[in-house]
Formats: structure tokens, sequence, C-alpha cells
């Protein structure tokens, strides 16, 4: 509870200070939408992080569980609430991916905001380091990732591919998998 | 009304108790069952629906951490096949609803548990405080991966454990019953164990003690406590059975023994019934023979005392005529003999009335006092004779008048004297007479006597005394021949005494004397009853002149002729009848003054003559007029009676002495028609020829006397000479001034004195004057005394003469 309100109270800060650098009401609706959304978005990444399995020389016990975040300023933003987090027994911590040896530590990779052929080179890196990777494109099949979260409804939902986690070595909840809007990889597809 | 428990019958207690214990246990069980199977019930559906919230939980915990309330929703139908379940709801984090399922059957509650469609809801409103029975509400958290993620609020209602529940308990209670029923069953049957024996065992009481039978034993069951029972009831039957039996043998050994005994005293009522008619038969001969004896009696006494009155009034009238001392002497004994006789006779006849119980006393006035000394007086003589001193100590009264039987009091009286006499040959006998302290009976109409009569004489040995006074005996049977008796006189005093309501005894040793006693009870007396009698006093023996004719009707001739000489000699005109018829016609040719009757002559006897005549309604032959009085020699008691109701006025008792002819005559006869002065004294009545002075008088007074004492003889004739001639010049005096009793007395002073020394003719002059005081001291007869004391004067003057002479004599040593 204190820690949502600390949230809340973060959230509430920068709210204002978002309305105060912009002028637009409607960009500033649009900026308020775009908050809302990462923060459901920053939740949903640790409820992923919960639900997966990483092999065991990849998060070693008590090892703290990096949460990588590549994208706009709002996404980084709104991402630092994982800090400190215990996910599984593991404390979260959020990391700011700039460059791409960078990806190495991560454990979850959310990439927002760049190309989908640079996207996909990252997210095959990644796939090596048995990252579980999380994109927000309209569809999964176009972005590599393992996870993908979509709007639907005004709501936010996601789309797994489990080929793909399977290939990355981790091992999805199947509560997770029930979950999803669409988990067939685009491999498997006839 | 319930009967009280206390009244109700063992067996229904038994029942009831066995019913009600197993009730209870039942009951206790089945709570306890359905206790624990309620709880257990109870927590296995709240573990049960936790672990289904948990697992319902954990299949929506991603769900909610991914904010899918449709995917919740999804795995919240998959409760719709539990049909407790009522609802689920799911909250998020923040505690709003995020999903809720409603199962189908409770729609309609929707609002009951403040469901809304929105999604805004807190579910705060669904906690336990709001949801109300039947529902119950179960909350668990639901993690993902350890983080909260919210909530899960089951409501269920225990439908299925309900009718679990309710089947389970329908089982239980029909178990319960059921066992309750069997329980009720046994015991009814069980009861029987406790009941039956108690049960055979009152029957057996019941026939023991209304048929009396106690041969009977009860049953023995078992070993048990009424095992026991049976055993101590059949026992104290058997005590019983011997005690009935030992009882039994008892009565009919008894009854046996009473049968017996029975037998017996029938058999001794039988015998004792003989002997009692036997008894009876003996009684009657024995009245028979002592009525025959008594009879035998009277007529011995009728034909002894007939002649003896012929001998007695004889010598009596002989002794009256002129004899020589010798004849005189002679003719004493005679008297004496006859009167001894006579006495007896009597003796005999009273012992024999006492044996009969015929003897009555009979009741008169008289004086005791005047009664002693007459009695002594009749002693005086035959104790000079023998030389002894007769005295008296009379302490009573000399008025003293007492109702009894003068004359069986005489007799007693007589009898001791007599006794007295004739065992005591020297010394003196000394009667008698007082009144103990406790004397005077409390009514003051009786009074208790004591009489005493001492003797000097042989005395009676200690041993003899109580046989004294039985009949026949004496204290030695060889002095019968010494000293004369029937042996029956202190027999008959006893029985006097005895009939006089007194006692009788005798204080005695050898040699020492004896001293007899008696005490009678008399009724006290009036003077007036005293019968009039005329003056008794010395002169009793001479003889009054009546001018009277009477009748003699008797049958013996030598009565005829006593009866007619005595009459003769008292004046009278004699006529004679020698039987009643001649007597009847005799009263009726000539008048009479007096009939003296005998009572058993021939053809009409005494008491038929006299009925006859009184008979005759004539004036003349009144019972006033013309006195009978009866001659007869029966002494029974009942002559009296019978003569008096045969009209006659008295009798006289053969043999009797003139002095008692004398007496009746002078009773029954008008004594101022028919009594003569005596004027005229008989000179053969003074003896001439005798001595002056009888010496045996003077041998008497010197017995008297005792050694080394003045000579007694010579001290009372000089006594006697100073004395006499005053005492004569007295009598002239008196004689002069005809003071009667004076006179008398000093005739008699004058006579004893002279009787004492002897001068009897002196004596006999004096008794004569004395005797005649009534008939000299008056006017016709003064010189007639005057003439006798002359007659004295002279006598004297001998008298004095040889007196003189005595004493001129030396004194004797």
């Amino acid at each position: 509870m204190k820690h949502f309100k600390t949230i809340h109270l973060i959230r509430q800060f920068i709210l204002l200070l978002i309305s105060l650098l912009t002028v637009n009401y409607g960009y500033a609706a649009s900026a308020q939408d775009k908050f809302d959304e990462y923060m459901v978005k920053a939740a949903f990444t640790m409820n992923f992080a919960r639900l997966t399995q990483w092999p065991e020389k990849r998060l070693k016990a008590s090892e703290e569980i990096n949460i990588c975040v590549m994208g706009n300023e709002t996404l980084k933003s709104t991402f630092t609430l994982v800090n400190g987090n215990n996910i599984n027994g593991h404390t979260a911590r959020l990391k700011i991916i700039s460059r791409l040896n960078m990806i190495k530590q991560c454990h979850i990779l959310f990439i927002s905001g760049i190309k989908q052929s640079n996207m996909r080179q990252i997210f095959k890196l990644a796939q090596q380091h048995s990252i579980l990777t999380i994109s927000e494109l309209p569809d999964i099949r176009q972005s590599h990732a393992i996870l993908n979260f979509v709007m639907h409804k005004h709501k936010v939902r996601f789309q797994i591919d489990p080929e793909k986690a399977q290939q990355a070595g981790l091992k999805i909840s199947s509560r997770l998998l029930k979950l999803a809007i669409i988990k067939k990889s685009i491999a498997n597809r006839p | 009304m319930i009967p009280e428990f206390k009244n109700l019958s063992v067996r229904f207690k038994l029942i009831l108790m066995m019913s009600l214990a197993s009730a209870i246990g039942l009951l206790l069980l089945t709570s306890a069952v359905i206790f624990n199977e309620t709880r257990r019930a109870n927590s296995d559906t709240i573990k049960e629906l936790t672990a289904l919230a948990d697992v319902v939980g954990w299949s929506s915990a991603a769900a909610i951490a991914f904010d899918d309330p449709d995917a919740a929703r999804e795995t919240l139908k998959s409760l719709s096949t539990h049909s407790d379940i009522v609802a689920t709801i799911l909250c998020d984090k923040k505690g709003q609803v995020f999903s809720y399922y409603l199962s189908p059957r409770y729609q309609d509650h929707k609002t009951a548990f403040n469901l809304k469609n929105d999604s805004s809801q807190n579910c705060s409103d669904l906690q336990s405080s709001r949801i109300h029975y039947p529902y119950h509400l179960i909350i668990r958290k639901i993690n993902l991966q350890g983080e909260n993620v919210g909530s899960i609020h089951l409501v269920y209602q225990q439908n299925t454990l309900g009718r679990q529940l309710d089947n389970y308990y329908l089982l239980v209670i029909t178990i319960a019953l059921l066992s309750f029923l069997i329980v009720v069953l046994i015991s009814t049957r069980l009861q029987k164990v406790f009941t039956t024996p108690l049960t055979e065992l009152m029957e057996t009481m019941k026939s023991v003690s209304t048929e009396k039978k106690y041969n009977i034993r009860a049953n023995k069951i078992s070993d048990d406590e009424y095992g026991t029972l049976v055993d101590v009831f059949n026992e104290m039957l058997n005590e019983i059975q011997q005690r009935d039996s030992q009882l039994a043998s008892y009565s009919q050994r008894l009854e046996s023994e009473v049968a017996e005994r029975t037998k017996d005293l029938y058999k001794k009522n039988n015998e004792l019934q003989a002997i009692t008619l036997e008894a009876l038969q003996a009684k009657n001969i024995a009245e028979k023979a002592n009525h025959i004896k008594s009879d035998f009696m009277a007529t011995i006494s009728h034909e002894i005392r007939t002649p003896m009155n012929g001998v007695l009034g004889m010598v009596e009238i002989l002794l009256r005529t002129r004899l020589t001392d010798k004849q005189t002497k002679l003719l004493n004994t005679v008297q004496r003999s006859g009167k001894s006789l006579l006495l007896l006779i009597n003796e005999i006849l009273d012992f024999s009335k006492f044996e009969s119980g015929k003897l009555s006393l009979v009741k008169q006035a008289f004086r005791p006092y005047n009664l002693l000394q007459d009695t002594l007086e009749l002693f005086i003589e035959d104790a000079r004779a023998k030389g002894l001193q007769l005295r008296s100590e009379l302490v009573i009264d000399e008025h003293l008048v007492l109702i009894g039987d003068r004359n069986r009091l005489q007799q007693i009286l007589s009898n001791l004297l007599s006794n007295a006499l004739k065992f005591t040959n020297r010394g003196e006998i000394i009667l008698r007479c007082s009144i103990p302290e406790l004397g005077q009976y409390n009514d003051n109409k009786h009074i208790k006597l004591y009489f005493e009569v001492e003797d000097s004489g042989i005395g009676i040995p200690y041993d003899k005394q109580n046989i004294v006074f039985e009949a026949f005996s004496q204290v030695d049977s060889s002095t019968t021949r010494e000293y004369s008796g029937t042996g029956l006189g202190l027999s008959i005093c006893k029985q006097l005494v005895s009939l006089m309501d007194g006692d009788i005894g005798v204080n005695s040793d050898v040699n020492s004397g004896s001293t007899f006693w008696f005490t009678i009870t008399l009724e006290l007396g009036e003077e007036n009853l005293l019968p009039e009698t005329t003056q008794e006093n010395d002169c009793a023996q001479e003889t009054p002149q009546f001018a009277a004719t009477v009748l003699v009707a008797e049958d013996n001739p030598v009565n005829q002729e006593l009866a007619r000489t005595m009459l003769e000699i008292l004046g009278c005109e004699v006529l004679l009848a020698s039987n009643g018829k001649e007597a009847i016609s005799i009263a009726e040719a000539q008048p009479l003054d007096m009939i003296l009757m005998d009572c058993h002559m021939p053809q009409i006897d005494g008491f038929k003559a006299t009925e006859h005549l009184r008979t005759q309604n004539e004036l003349r032959f009144a019972k006033e007029q013309l006195p009978i009085i009866a001659l007869t020699a029966d002494v029974r008691d009942g002559i009296r009676k019978q003569c008096l109701q045969a009209g006659m006025n008295d009798y006289i008792s053969k043999p009797f002495t003139l002095s008692e002819l004398a007496h009746k005559l002078s009773q029954w006869l008008d004594v101022s028609k028919h009594q003569l002065p005596v004027v005229t004294f008989k000179e053969e009545d003074i003896t001439p020829e005798n001595s002056t002075i009888e010496k045996q008088a003077w041998e008497r007074i010197r017995e008297l006397q005792r050694p080394d004492q003045p000579d007694v003889l010579h001290k009372l004739i000089r006594l006697y000479l100073d004395n006499t001639p005053d005492l004569i010049d007295l009598l002239s005096q008196y004689a002069r001034d005809m003071d009667k009793q004076a006179f008398t007395e000093t005739a008699h002073m004058l006579k004893s004195s002279s009787t004492n020394l002897g001068a009897v003719r002196l004596a006999q002059l004096c008794e004569k004057i004395e005797c005649n005081a009534d008939a000299q001291i008056n006017q016709n007869n003064q010189a007639k005394a005057l003439e006798l004391i002359q007659q004295i004067q002279s006598e004297y003057q001998q008298v004095e003469k040889e007196l003189e002479a005595e004493l001129s004599r030396p004194d004797t040593e």
C-alpha cells in the first residue's frame, strides 16, 4: 500500500511537471494517457517477470532482476517505479539501455520507439542471452519479441510467442499464456 | 394423577431406571456425535471452501495482475458446479471489486450482497459483518508469486452440508431411538431377572401365610443376593416349621395330658361324690345319733331329776325339823351328795349342749358386784370348813349394771372357785375382778371384764396347763380319784367364756398355786333394766308366809308330797291333782291363787291343761289372775319358751329348793294380798340344846395363830366383849326409834361377830331380828322386837361368861 501511495505521489508530481512544460492541452492529454499506459505496462512487466522462469545460470539466487528499457522519456520515467520491487525473491532494478552491448545484463528488455529492423537485431541478440523481450507493436508477428503490448478496447493487453520464449530458454507460466491474446509464434504459422 | 415414584412397582421402577439411564447415555452420545459431526463438517466445509477459494484465487491471480476481469470471470464460472457457493467476489489490490460471480440460483440475492454491475464497488461492503446466516463468508488473499494482487470473497450456504447433516442426524436419532427401544425391550425382559425371584418369593410367602403350610420352600434360582434371601427365608421357614411341629407336639402332649388329668379328675370327682354321699349319710346318721343322744340326755336328766327332786326336797324339809347333831350331820352329807350329783348331771348336760351347739346365752341385766359377792358367799362355808381364807379384790363399781347371762357367769366363777377349793389344802383363795385398761369399748355399749381366781394349791405343771381346758381331763388321771369331778368343768368354762367373747387361761406351776383368769365382754346396762328383786340378804333362807290356795298338778306321788309339804311350810293351802284333766276340773270347781303344773303328765299334760284353761275365756283363768308355774325336770333351752307359749307365767326346774319356790310365790302372787307378816317365831327353829359357844369356831381362829404373835383368839374375844354391849344398846334404841335400816345393819353386825366367835345361839337370835326387821320395826310389833332384844341381852350374858373364862386362861403358845 505504501508502495502504491509513493507511486501515486510520483505520478502526481510527474503529471504536474508535464503540464507545466506543455502548453498544448491536447498534447497534454495525450501525454497523460501515455503516462497511464506505461504505468500499467511497467506493472505488467513486473508481473511478466514474476510468471517467467529464467535459466538458473542466467538468474542466480538473490541476484537482482534487471529490467531494461529502451525508448522515450515517458517510458523511462514511468518504469522507474519497478525499482526495488520484489520479484520472486529478487529485487527489481531498472536499467536504461542506450547501447546494444548493455543488454547482456538485462533480464527483461522493453524496447519502444525504434525501428523494426534494429529491433529484430537486438531481439535476436537478446534471445541468446535469455532475455524476456517486450515490444509494443500492433502485432507480435512484426516485432520478433517474446511479449508484445497491444491496446485492446482501451485496455493494455499483451501477446506472447511461446516458441520464441522457449528458444530463449525461458519458461513462461501457463497462467500468463492463458491471458495472452495471441500465443502463436510467427514461425509456427502455417 | 401420577402415582408417586416410590409407590410404583419394582418392575416398573427397574424398567424406568434402565430406560432412563440408557436414554441419558444415548442422548449424551448422540449430542456428542452430532456436535462433533457438525463441527467437523463445518470445519471440513470451511477447509474445502478455503482450498477452493485458494485455487480460484490462484487461478485468478494473473487475471487480476493483468487487469483482465473477463478472464477472471471465466475462472469464477468454474465454481458454478459447487452448489453451496452463493457468490464469489474478486477484489483487486486497491480493495475494489475486480470481478464477481453470483450463482444463478441466487441471482435475486444480488442486492443482499450489495453487488453492483460497475467495478467501482468497494470490497469493504462485503465484510463478514454484513453477511448473515445462513450465508457464510470466506476471505482469502490472492498472491501472484508472493506478491499480493487482491483477495477473494467466497459467500456460501451450507446446503449440502445441511442436507448431509440432516441425514446424519436422522440416522443418529433413528439409531438412538432404536437403541432406546431395544433397551426398553431388554429391560422389560431383564427386570424379570430381578423381579421374578422376588415375585416367586412373594408367592411362596403368601402361600405360607395364607395356607399356614410351613413345609413349602422357595426355589433358589441363582447364587446372588436373591439366592441368599431365599436361603435365609427357607431357613426361617425351617425354623418356624420346627417350632410349629414342636408346638404341635407340645400341644398334643398337653392335650393328652389334659385328657388324662380330666379322666383322673372325673374319676376323683366320682370318688369324691361317692365319699360325699357316704359322708352325707354318715352325717345324717351322726345327726340322728346326736339327736338321739340329746334326747337321751334330756330323758336321763328328766328321769334323774325327778327322783332327785324328791330326795333333795325331802332332805331340806327334814333339815328344818328338830334333829340331833348326828342326824343333822348325816342329812347335810346327803344333801351335799345330792347337790354334787345334780351338779354332775348339769355339767354333763351342758357339755352335751355344747357338743350339739344348742347352748345359747340369756340376756338379763345384773350387777356384777353383787353377783361376785353372792358367788363368793356360796363358798365361804366350804372354805371355812377346809380352813382356807377366801377373799375378794373387786376393782369395779358397786353399781355397775351389765347385761348378760348372769347364771352362766356364776357357773364359770363357781367352777373356778370350786376347783380352787378342791385343789387347795391350805392358804388362801382370792377372787379378783377388774376392768382392764382396754376394757372400755369405743361404742360405750360394751365393756370387758377381767376375772381371776388365785389359789395356793398344788398347781399345774407347765406342760399340762393347756389340757386342763379340754374335756374329761385332769392334770393327772390319778387325781380323778383323789379329787372328785368329771373333768368337764373347765372345758365348759372355756366354752362359756368363748360364747361371751372372751379368753380363759391359767398361770401356774407345781406347788406354787394356780391363777385361773378369764375375760368376757358384756353389754353395758341401765339401772332400770334390773329385774325387781326382793331385798336379798341373809334372810333368804327364812320362810315367808303366804295366804294363798295353790293347786299342785303332779303325777309323781313323791314330788306331789314334796310340793305340798313345801307349800304348807310357806303357809299355803294346797290342792292336789295327779294329771291335767284333774287339774282342769279342780281349777274350774273352786277358786285358786296359783297352779304349779308339772309339764309331763299322763292323759293331759301340763301344756295342754294350761292352754285349755287359758282359752276358757274366763277372767279368773286369765294370765294375770291365775299364775300357772311349770314344774319340770326338763332343762333344755327351749323349755322356757315352750312354757310361755302354752300360757304359763314361769317355770321351776326340778329339783327345786324351798327358797326357790318361795321366790316364785313372792314373784307371782300379789304380795300385799297374800304375803303374811312374819310375826311368830317357831321355837323349834332355835336350837336351845346347842351349847352357848361352839368351840369349833375357836379352833378355826386358833389356826390363824402365828408364832411369836399375841393370842388371836384372846384378841378377838376382847374386841368382841368391848363392842357387843354397845351394839345391843344401839339395837334397842333403833327399835324404839323405828330406824329399820340401822336396826337391820346393827343386827347383822352382831350376828357376824357372834358367829365368828361361835356364839351360835346369839347369832341365831340376831339373825331372827334381822330377818324379821320388816315385820317388827313398826308400831304393832315394836314390843315383840324389844322382847327379842331382851333375849339377846340375856344370851349375851352367858356368852360373856364363857368368853371371860377363856380369857382367864393363859395365852396359848
